[in-house]
């Protein structure tokens, strides 16, 4: 943004790099928060910031920027459409009306169409008057439209707000045009921050609650006075920040207490383990998240019952494939084990002997009988024999082999009693299945496979049925136990988070706690620089407002020791005595304060805005001060474009007796809402002009015109003496209440035109001859026809004594 | 000094005020004037009937009026006749008056001298005055 770039959020940028000891990060955050909200929750989440809002630079507002006229449409006290005109340079503009003239719907409607806000509508807690904001002369639309021109600029601008039957105050259209373009969306965002800072507007309302509110309020009114609102709000922002991590690191420490306390009084195993890591100084969080996500059993006997439910003892199909293998090795011995198959094996062993015999030691006598001999014929025959015989024993001991390894097969399968049913003794009852199981593990140890085959099945299908009936029972005690468990571990999952967020944050927080420190630190800084120059300001200000106040503005500054410890320090002096207490000031001098502190933020150098609008700083003041009023607004006009709305008309009359150079505006409104705004002249001018109205009326009988005539004229006349008495008087220093009660006493014209040529009501007689003398008889004709007109109707030249009066005006004006 | 004159007067305003759309500024105080001039033609006729040499001016008039009207009409004439001497006169700055401002003290200046007129001793067409709702301000 263009103001908040050259102005505060420059200054928090360059003051950042200045700083060695603000940590990079902090420093991230403290621009960031001065960025807005966006911005800093962009650099918390590490986003890295893309600033993509930067992307499209805002158009500069531009400096020098003046008020070119205020347009209003059926809104509050104006009816159908009128303009405020305004002279778009440096200069006093005073708006003058009587009260429900219209003429705060024009201050309204300036303040409104600009910023969307004014502090009578929308603080206002009283629906009345968000209500009653259309004007009941012009119901169907409504509109307020400032016209806004930047010296050397690009032609005006007209920004304006526009509602059509129906709308709601809030709603309506808000579009911004420039001279010979199409009118587009008003684009508030970019108005916003300046006109917060260098608020162009100040509503009576606004001055009166400044200084009588609660100290707290004071302090933020002055602080946004100082323009640092920006900072306050980055402030806020990473206090609010702090606050929300503070509390995130803080949780898991608060609720550890309790969360253990939960977890120890529970009998489950993970639960007393889980109170046990959280009483150590540093839980460990990775074995808790275990613990809560279940990859950790924990202790007591947990491990246990699920490892029983997850016992596997010989499956059913194993030991049905055993029994097969073992059926049918059974029956294939069966089959061949027959007598002759006995026989042919041993005789086939005898003779193989025999045969290696003969083999070895040659023909010999058989040593078995003793009676045959082993020869040749013999080998011959008996190797044949043997072949024969041994083909029909391998058959039988095949059959064997494969009865063996079935049974050994079978017997594997009956495993011995797992120690788990020994160390589970506790939490199940395992006599059952130990028993069953003991019984088939026995079958490991038979030697005859006929048996092994009767009882394997029977004993199998035994130690299945305890088994399952012991699975179930630890699946009843493991679901028992989550029961109990799930919800603490929940807990326990759930403090988990928090404490690993917190763990996170912590850093954060750290990070955060010091941004939120420098800017305050920063803060505090630039409020006493920035506040030393308006201070001073503030002080010559209220030195011509003060007048004859024994009130005395020493320095202003602002104290700020917390949030909720905030106020302004103003070194009062009554009568040379300190005093802090704003108590002592009436409510004039009250406001007179309020403007002391207001003028010199609006008038800053660094404001885009040229224009200052006030509306109703008069009130209670009192007559000495409304000429410091003048004064100071005069002063202010030399720079700076001052519209000040009024009801009150002694500041039009300071302004002129003080010859101050003003544009005076007056604001009336007749039947039916209709607002006119007609330039309000020199009120000798005005008496003069309303003579030559009146004398062209046409609907007026003859002697009544010039009875009005001449009233005009008289009354011209006393004015411009008025007017000349007072200046020479107020300017030798006679105080006001005395100016005023010697004009009183001089009753008729002629006294008082005493006073104004002699400064002497005493004088009085020789009046006519001094006319005479200085001016010619003219001179006196005109006084006499003043006088006589008023009385009896005027036959003269109407046009003639006009002319006359003028000349003798000037006269006593000039002279 | 007639009850004519008077009339005459407050019907000028009456007629301003029919047609309030061209009342701006300098009308309403030419009205306000007008009804000042009348207010004033009233208590002079009323208090100088007896003593044609009496001061002419309007703070001694209204001073010695309680004794020619009640305490009541007295007072409000002094009242309105300085509203239409701050509306219509003797200040160097100034606001210019209202047409309801001029419609209330048209009324008020009716019914006052009226009620003035109607004290003179010496009466011969008593003027018609009409009954009209008494308004302050």
């Amino acid at each position: 943004m263009a103001v908040a770039g050259t102005g505060l959020h420059g200054l928090m940028l360059s003051r950042v790099a200045r700083d060695r000891e603000l940590t990079p990060r902090a420093a991230e955050l403290v621009i960031a928060a001065c960025r807005g909200e966006a911005a800093l929750n962009r650099v918390l989440d590490g986003v890295v910031a893309e600033d993509a809002p930067e992307a499209h630079p805002r158009r500069s507002l531009g400096a020098g920027i003046y008020l070119a006229g205020v347009r209003v449409r059926g809104f509050r006290g104006i009816g159908q459409e009128v303009d405020l005109p305004l002279v778009s340079g440096p200069g006093l503009t005073v708006v003058t009306g009587r009260n429900g003239s219209g003429k705060s719907s024009f201050a309204e409607a300036a303040e409104f169409a600009l910023t969307g806000n004014n502090t009578r509508w929308t603080k206002s807690l009283n629906e009345v008057w968000r209500q009653g904001w259309r004007n009941l002369h012009s119901p169907e639309d409504a509109s307020v439209a400032i016209t806004l021109v930047r010296a050397g600029g690009e032609g005006a601008t007209t920004i304006r707000r526009a509602w059509a039957d129906g709308d709601d105050f809030t709603g309506g259209t808000w579009t911004e045009q420039t001279d010979g373009r199409e009118p587009e969306p008003f684009d508030q965002a970019r108005w916003r921050s300046a006109l917060e800072t260098y608020r162009p507007f100040l509503p009576y309302s606004e001055l009166g609650k400044s200084l009588e509110g609660k100290p707290s309020e004071l302090h933020d009114a002055v602080h946004s006075l100082l323009g640092l609102e920006a900072i306050t709000d980055a402030q806020n922002r990473l206090a609010e920040h702090r606050k929300r991590l503070a509390d995130v690191v803080a949780r898991p420490h608060d609720r550890r207490a309790k969360v253990r306390e939960e977890l120890a009084a529970s009998p489950d195993g993970r639960a007393q383990r889980a109170a046990e890591l959280l009483g150590q100084d540093h839980p460990d969080l990775d074995a808790l998240a275990d613990l809560a996500l279940g990859t950790d059993v924990g202790a007591g006997g947990m491990p246990l019952l699920l490892r029983v439910t997850e016992l596997a003892p010989p499956s059913a199909a194993d030991v049905a494939r055993c029994l097969e293998e073992l059926d049918a090795a059974l029956a294939g011995v069966a089959a061949v084990a027959t007598d002759g198959a006995q026989m042919c094996l041993r005789t086939s062993e005898v003779l193989r002997v025999a045969l290696e015999l003969h083999e070895a030691k040659g023909n010999k006598s058989c040593p078995v009988c003793g009676i045959g001999v082993l020869d040749q014929r013999w080998f011959t025959a008996t190797t044949k024999r043997a072949e024969t015989l041994a083909a029909a024993a391998a058959v039988l001991h095949d059959a064997g082999t494969r009865l063996d390894t079935a049974t050994a097969a079978a017997r594997s399968l009956c495993t011995p009693v797992p120690e788990l049913f020994k160390e589970v003794d506790g939490l199940l009852h395992t006599e059952a299945v130990r028993a069953a199981w003991a019984v088939w593990a026995e079958c490991s140890t038979y030697e005859d496979p006929v048996k092994l085959r009767t009882d394997l099945p029977e004993r199998h299908a035994a130690v299945l049925a305890a088994v399952d009936a012991l699975k179930t029972a630890a699946r009843e005690q493991i679901d028992k136990r989550d029961l109990v468990w799930r919800p603490m571990a929940l807990a326990l999952f759930e403090w988990h988070s928090q404490a690993e967020r917190a763990l996170a944050d912590q850093q954060v927080l750290a990070d955060v706690t010091e941004a939120e420190n420098w800017i305050r630190r920063t803060a505090a800084r630039l409020r006493s620089e920035r506040i030393a120059p308006f201070a001073k300001e503030s002080q010559r200000i209220w030195q011509r407002l003060r007048q004859q106040s024994n009130i005395d503005l020493g320095t202003v500054h602002l104290e700020s020791t917390g949030h909720d410890n905030r106020r302004v320090e103003l070194d009062v002096s009554v009568d040379g005595k300190p005093n802090s207490a704003l108590a002592v000031m009436s409510q004039g001098e009250l406001h007179a304060m309020a403007l002391a502190l207001f003028l010199p933020r609006a008038v800053v150098d660094e404001s885009p805005f040229r224009f200052v609008v006030i509306d109703d700083p008069v009130q209670a003041m009192d007559p000495a001060k409304v000429d410091g009023l003048a004064q100071v607004l005069a002063d202010v006009g030399l720079t700076r474009q001052v519209v000040v709305f009024t009801h009150d008309d002694r500041l039009t009359e300071a302004v002129r007796r003080l010859r101050l150079p003003a544009t005076v505006w007056e604001v009336c409104r007749e039947e039916g809402s209709a607002v006119r705004v007609r330039r309000c002249d020199d009120p000798v001018d005005r008496y003069l002009s309303d003579a030559r109205a009146m004398r062209t009326t046409e609907d007026l009988p003859e002697e009544a015109r010039a009875e009005l005539v001449a009233s005009c004229c008289r009354a011209a006349l006393e004015t411009a003496g008025d007017m000349r008495f007072r200046q020479v008087r107020l300017a030798r220093g006679q105080p006001h209440a005395e100016v005023e009660q010697v004009l009183e006493q001089a009753l008729t014209t002629r006294q008082r035109l005493a006073l104004a040529v002699f400064d002497d009501p005493a004088e009085n007689r020789n009046l006519l001859s001094y006319l005479t003398n200085t001016l010619g008889a003219w001179a006196v004709g005109v006084l006499n026809a003043c006088r006589e007109g008023t009385v009896s109707s005027y036959d003269g030249d109407l046009l003639a004594l006009i002319r006359d009066t003028e000349r003798l005006t000037n006269w006593l004006r000039e002279e | 000094m007639t009850d004519r004159e008077v009339l005459d007067r407050l019907d000028h305003v009456g007629r301003m005020l029919a047609d309030a759309r061209g009342l701006d500024g300098v009308r309403v105080r030419c009205g306000a004037w007008l009804l000042r001039t009348t207010l004033e033609r009233a208590v002079v006729a009323l208090v100088c009937a007896d003593d044609p040499s009496a001061t002419r001016s309007m703070h001694a008039l209204l001073l010695r009026l309680p004794k020619h009207v009640g305490d009541d009409v007295a007072a409000d004439t002094a009242q309105l006749w300085h509203a239409l001497r701050r509306a219509a006169h003797h200040h160097d700055y100034e606001i210019a008056p209202t047409a309801d401002e001029l419609r209330g003290w048209h009324e008020d200046t009716r019914w006052l001298s009226g009620a003035l007129l109607a004290a003179q001793p010496l009466l011969l067409p008593r003027p018609r005055v009409e009954s009209a709702s008494r308004r302050h301000g």
